[in-house]
């Protein structure tokens, strides 16, 4: 059932993201819509389910993108994988946690995705797009983060209500 | 197993599959798998696209969203029929005023056959400068075809599908471009800098060029026709102690606008890989 929603909503993410996001610019930086989705579903709890949303949408990503096919789902994968670690460690109601995991994750998901092209051929300007894309996209993640956050975690209650006991 | 155990093993799982993906990908065996799966994705982005460009349409033309929406719950039906009336006729205005750039572009060049093509869609990563257009094999695309816009040399064709095609733009820092000034005659390469940028390198060091000059595609390389514009020197980097300058471009096409672009049909890259080998 996750799956079966989670798919199309992460192809469409990532659709938005190249058609309509890539076009919406903060100082040099945009928003991965398919970055904090992945995360968010992280966050809400399912661990497991969210580094297979963090692969198949970096895949969604890598097949629309220019550059090397893997090095997003590559990138996606990590990410989520130290995000779920945060489970049970970290109290999941409090404003900061989605906030820290979106900067940390953005900042890590380009350094990744930096590390793919080098190693591909493609020539990169480390300390450039760092200055230049990295950090107003970090910005623009972590900031877009709690609207996002708030409709996954949303659709998490929706697919798994809380049981009720009496 | 733990939680944690069964997660590990699926990390591990995944990245051995991306970085098959990867290794793959670089020697080339996954392009027809891409070409298969691209063409229902091109085919929701060029619908996402257009429904992009309407409504933002509607919006630059109607500054005062609120008193819309007012008038909208006055007269619902009838305004809304008119709206839609009007962002079509709108739409198709724009699409004139781009094809009118365009035809212009195509009369300065006279010899070249085009064929235009609609963007829908740009590379989502932020470090890459490519598009995606709605034109693939079945109209006649193939790869290394130059593109060109309304201003100037936009990129050229690096990946085709039936349906769509990509396009590595001139400021991808990937992008190396044959170029000339047109005042002094100076060669370079035009490669293309992060955020949009472009930088004219490898210029001869007594080489006279200044703020202002015209940089044209040189032909030398074969893979673009001479005499696209490519952009305009806006400063010039030079020290007395190297051997060559460089100079800062300021693009003759506006990157962000892109809606339509030409792609030049009846130009074939030169192919020097025979050349490449080296004299036995």
């Amino acid at each position: 059932m996750t799956y079966l929603i989670g798919f199309p909503l992460l192809l469409l993410a990532a659709v938005l993201q190249s058609t309509v996001l890539s076009q919406l610019t903060f100082f040099g930086g945009t928003l991965n819509l398919v970055l904090l989705m992945a995360l968010s579903w992280t966050l809400s709890g399912e661990g497991l389910e969210g580094i297979v949303w963090g692969f198949t949408g970096g895949l969604f990503l890598d097949v629309l993108s220019g550059g090397p096919l893997g090095a997003s789902a590559l990138a996606l994968v990590l990410i989520t994988f130290f995000a779920g670690l945060t489970e049970g460690r970290f109290w999941r109601s409090h404003l900061l946690l989605p906030l820290a995991t979106a900067l940390l994750g953005s900042l890590g998901f380009h350094i990744i995705s930096l590390f793919a092209l080098f190693f591909s051929g493609h020539p990169v300007a480390v300390s450039q797009a760092l200055w230049q894309i990295t950090l107003p996209s970090v910005l623009v993640n972590t900031l877009g983060m709690l609207p996002v956050y708030r409709a996954v975690h949303w659709m998490h209650g929706f697919i798994y209500p809380a049981p009720v006991t009496l | 197993m733990t939680k944690l155990q069964t997660r590990t093993l699926l990390v591990a799982g995944l990245v051995a599959a991306s970085l098959a993906l990867l290794w793959l990908n670089q020697q080339g065996t996954l392009d027809p798998v891409k070409d298969v799966v691209l063409i229902p994705i091109t085919t929701l982005q060029q619908g996402v696209a257009q429904a992009w460009r309407g409504a933002t349409r509607v919006f630059q033309n109607n500054p005062d969203a609120e008193a819309l929406r007012q008038r909208n719950t006055e007269l619902e039906e009838q305004l809304a029929a008119a709206q839609a009336r009007i962002a079509q006729l709108e739409e198709n205005q724009a699409e004139l005023n781009h094809l009118a750039g365009l035809l212009d572009y195509a009369r300065t060049q006279p010899t070249n056959q085009y064929l235009a093509a609609n963007v829908i869609g740009q590379d989502p990563s932020p470090f890459l400068g490519y598009l995606i257009l709605d034109r693939g094999s079945d109209a006649g695309i193939q790869r290394g075809m130059p593109v060109v816009g309304a201003g100037g040399l936009v990129g050229q064709i690096v990946e085709v599908t039936s349906a769509a095609s990509k396009v590595l733009l001139i400021t991808d820092p990937a992008s190396a471009v044959n170029a000339r000034a047109q005042s002094s005659r100076a060669l370079g390469i035009v490669v293309g800098q992060l955020a949009g940028g472009l930088s004219l390198q490898n210029i001869a060091q007594e080489a006279e060029v200044k703020p202002g000059d015209s940089v044209v595609t040189s032909g030398l390389g074969g893979k673009f026709p001479e005499g696209i514009l490519i952009g305009t020197v806006n400063a010039v980097q030079r020290q007395e102690y190297e051997v060559q300058q460089n100079a800062s471009l300021t693009p003759a096409t506006n990157f962000a606008g892109l809606e339509i672009v030409l792609i030049i049909t009846n130009f074939t890259p030169i192919d020097f890989s025979p050349f490449e080998g080296g004299t036995p």
